[in-house]
């Protein structure tokens, strides 16, 4: 997640909202971004019901943690652009941009 | 050698995002600004949204 940082000006230049996810809690999630020196973005719980959302978009795992996962969404509300990824990668930023280019 | 295990694939490109509200932390994260919920339709109209799952805290990229 922390990569996402160096590329803020390129998601904003792309009117594009970087989200956050996974099963921690709020507080778990406070204390790691404050341990990397602050985020720019928000970090989303997914942990009341535990996984609902992750259920829903087909990302949570048998071990009870989500994929790596990405889903490019427009500001119609459909998705665009889906790259689910090994979990120790990071999704390659380069195609999410491509993706959030297509929908200028 | 046994296949890895997927997850039911379940939505495709082209199709609506589920709409979720769920509680975050502030606009900007380990800032110390208040937790509050977020809904992704408040989005609609207004910005794209890059949706990031990732596997938990403190774990390396």
């Amino acid at each position: 997640m922390p990569s996402y940082e160096e590329d803020l000006s390129e998601f904003e230049r792309r009117n594009a909202q970087v989200l956050g996810i996974s099963v921690d809690q709020v507080f778990s999630n406070e204390a790691w971004a404050k341990s990397m020196g602050g985020l720019s973005y928000p970090l989303l719980s997914d942990n009341w019901p535990y996984g609902h959302v992750a259920t829903q978009y087909g990302v949570l795992r048998g071990s009870g943690t989500t994929e790596r996962a990405i889903f490019v969404i427009d500001q119609q509300g459909i998705i665009r652009y889906i790259d689910i990824h090994a979990i120790s990668e990071q999704p390659p930023t380069d195609k999410i941009m491509a993706a959030l280019d297509k929908l200028k | 050698m046994a296949t890895p295990k997927r997850p039911v694939w379940k939505l495709s490109v082209g199709e609506e995002a589920p709409d979720f509200e769920l509680t975050a932390t502030g606009d900007g994260a380990g800032k110390g600004g208040p937790p509050k919920k977020i809904k992704l339709s408040s989005y609609r109209g207004k910005k794209n949204v890059v949706l990031a799952f990732y596997p938990a805290a403190y774990t390396p990229v």
